[in-house]
């Protein structure tokens, strides 16, 4: 299959494609919302990412999950080609597209730290594509934004422990970013996709 | 609807568990800013509703985008049945689910807070839940409006993120407006004053109004629809006009003192932290000898207090003024307040870090910090060489406790008393 094709038996059309234009400008447009305190220190001024923005990342995610699944699933399973590597090959497509959705956010949105950012967002796609293909496409759009919301709920996390708003912890998410997303990865394509909820 | 006939049962219970967690959650979390105090109790059930009007929202638009995601809405259309009824169902099992989850909360709250009850207290306390209920008809509306209008995978985040934002845009963007009055009241503003009582009548009644007319449309009652609708009109007008009228509370800021040494003095807002208070008070006090003790110890900030009383908030930190008292809090300000000085020669500044730390040490709370959130973290040079010169201190104060500690004391309180140094 042409690379059209098969973007196009991953449900890529013209309502998908707006949706992730629409998402992205969603996420840009709250930046300057700003979440209730979640960052106990009272000293701090500086809180760049406990904007709604973090909380509007669930939705280019929620359209990655709807765009990871085959409609054609079964004829993959037919084909002489590796499913796994076809997988992988629409994985890292789904990844860069979303990257570089991250990247205009990241220049155009002041004061957002864009590496964390990247981290954050790159971990909870990762969780949440593994989390559609053993669960379903329900399960994958839940997973990132249920992540979100605990940790956006003010003292309900320790702080030491809220990965996704605290700064101190950035080079432990990286590094969980680092190893996580090659393994979270790995073990979704291992899986078949499930039927349409 | 018998797409939902297997599944709109565990969807309730589920539904009804998911919004109990996060709304337990949510009070036990911020329970600093407001136990004890049934105004900061209602602002706090209203903060408490938003994320969970976010969950019913994004459950009913799950539910009812199941129509479009199954192909299912044009044979919807010709049915004998309205699509509004179809939509109906997700609709009543999400709004029935949210007044469940929100009578146990409302309850829970009402029962935590019974110490500081009024008659007007509880009348804008039923205001409040009477307007989260209604807030949550219109969430659980918006839930239907975009499983309905937005492409069948984005519906249910859409519907958690839309509610969330533009209760976070009403009160960032349109805060100095009246629109914002629509919005979750801040939970900082119920301390000493509150809108005026015309403000949560007519929020409850605008809202009420709308979940009215919202209700009235799915049932196809179109008369009914346009009364509700009416009813809005009038009552977000009076919203508006009323928005911003503050009323001072009279009960928060009436301060009382009891006790005789020392005299205790608190405000309306912290009946329920009076007991365990007075007992850190007097577990701190034990440790001192009677000549230290300050004549008049005040907990709240509030004017009323004598003049020269010794301010000993309940706890420093997020929340102000808080109404709760951690553990050890209490006695540990205690011995900051006994062992600070004014004074600026080094001696007394040396002699005052080790004493704090002594105190610390001797009550047995943490020396390096985190006894209470937001306190001194003891990293100064002065407290470096303090804690070198701990163990002697504590030998010392050993062999004559009330001497020594009376002695220091004195000298870090009056700065023309010659210093004496430390072991």
């Amino acid at each position: 299959m042409t690379p059209l094709r098969v973007a196009a038996a991953h449900a890529v059309d013209l309502s998908s494609v707006l949706a992730l234009s629409c998402t992205w400008v969603v996420v840009l447009a709250v930046n300057g919302l700003t979440l209730p305190a979640i960052n106990p220190s009272p000293e701090v001024i500086s809180r760049p990412l406990e904007s709604v923005t973090t909380i509007a990342l669930a939705l280019p995610i929620a359209v990655a999950v709807h765009l990871s699944s085959n409609r054609l699933a079964w004829l993959a399973h037919t084909s002489p080609r590796s499913v796994v590597l076809g997988d992988i090959a629409w994985f890292a497509a789904i990844y860069l597209v979303q990257w570089v959705g991250l990247a205009v956010v990241a220049v155009a949105a002041p004061g957002v730290p864009g590496v964390h950012l990247f981290a954050v967002h790159t971990l909870l796609l990762a969780l949440a594509l593994l989390a559609a293909r053993t669960a379903g496409s329900l399960a994958g759009v839940c997973t990132p934004l249920v992540l979100i919301a605990v940790l956006s709920v003010p003292d309900l996390v320790p702080w030491p422990a809220n990965l996704i708003y605290n700064l101190d912890q950035a080079t432990i998410l990286r590094f969980a970013t680092l190893v996580g997303v090659p393994a979270l990865t790995a073990v979704a394509v291992q899986f078949d996709q499930k039927p349409a909820d | 609807m018998r797409i939902f006939r297997g599944t709109r049962k565990r969807a309730w219970v589920a539904l009804t568990a998911m919004l109990l967690l996060q709304g337990a959650s949510v009070i036990w979390t911020s329970r600093a800013g407001w136990v004890g105090w049934m105004p900061a109790g209602g602002a706090t059930l209203e903060r408490t509703s938003l994320f969970g009007a976010c969950i019913l929202s994004a459950a009913v638009a799950w539910a009812a985008v199941s129509l479009r995601a199954h192909n299912a809405e044009p044979w919807a259309r010709v049915g004998v049945r309205s699509v509004q009824g179809l939509y109906r169902g997700p609709f009543w099992w999400g709004l029935s689910a949210s007044l469940v989850t929100n009578c146990v909360l409302a309850t829970t709250v009402g029962v935590a807070t019974r110490q500081s009850l009024t008659s007007l207290m509880l009348t804008r306390y039923l205001l409040s839940v009477a307007a989260v209920v209604a807030a949550s008809a219109c969430a659980a509306a918006l839930g239907v409006l975009i499983a309905k209008f937005t492409p069948p995978f984005i519906a249910v985040v859409a519907s958690f993120v839309l509610p969330y934002a533009i209760a976070i845009g009403l009160g960032a963007y349109l805060s100095e407006s009246p629109v914002s009055a629509w919005a979750v009241p801040d939970l900082h503003a119920f301390d000493y004053a509150w809108p005026a009582i015309e403000t949560p009548i007519f929020r409850a009644a605008s809202l009420g109004s709308i979940a009215a007319a919202i209700v009235f449309e799915l049932h196809r009652r179109t008369t009914l629809r346009k009364v509700a609708l009416w009813a809005a009109s009038a009552a977000t007008a009076g919203l508006f006009f009323t928005a911003g009228m503050v009323q001072p509370i009279p009960e928060a800021s009436s301060v009382e003192c009891q006790g005789a040494v020392p005299v205790v003095c608190f405000d309306g807002t912290q009946d329920a932290i009076r007991a365990g208070y007075l007992a850190q008070l007097d577990d701190g006090l034990r440790e001192l000898p009677r000549s230290t003790w300050p004549a008049v110890v005040t907990a709240t900030e509030q004017q009323g207090a004598p003049e020269d009383a010794v301010a000993l908030p309940p706890v420093e930190g997020k929340y102000r003024p808080s109404r709760t008292t951690p553990p050890g809090a209490v006695t540990a300000i205690l011995g900051d307040v006994t062992f600070n000085t004014d004074c600026a020669s080094p001696d007394r500044i040396q002699l005052s870090a080790a004493m704090t730390l002594w105190w610390r040490a001797h009550v047995g709370l943490p020396t390096g910090g985190g006894t209470y959130a937001g306190q001194n973290s003891f990293s100064g040079p002065e407290f470096a060489q303090a804690r070198a010169s701990i163990s002697r201190l504590e030998a010392r104060i050993a062999q004559h406790p009330d001497q020594v500690i009376a002695d220091a004391a004195t000298q870090l309180h009056d700065c023309s008393r010659p210093a004496q140094p430390l072991p």
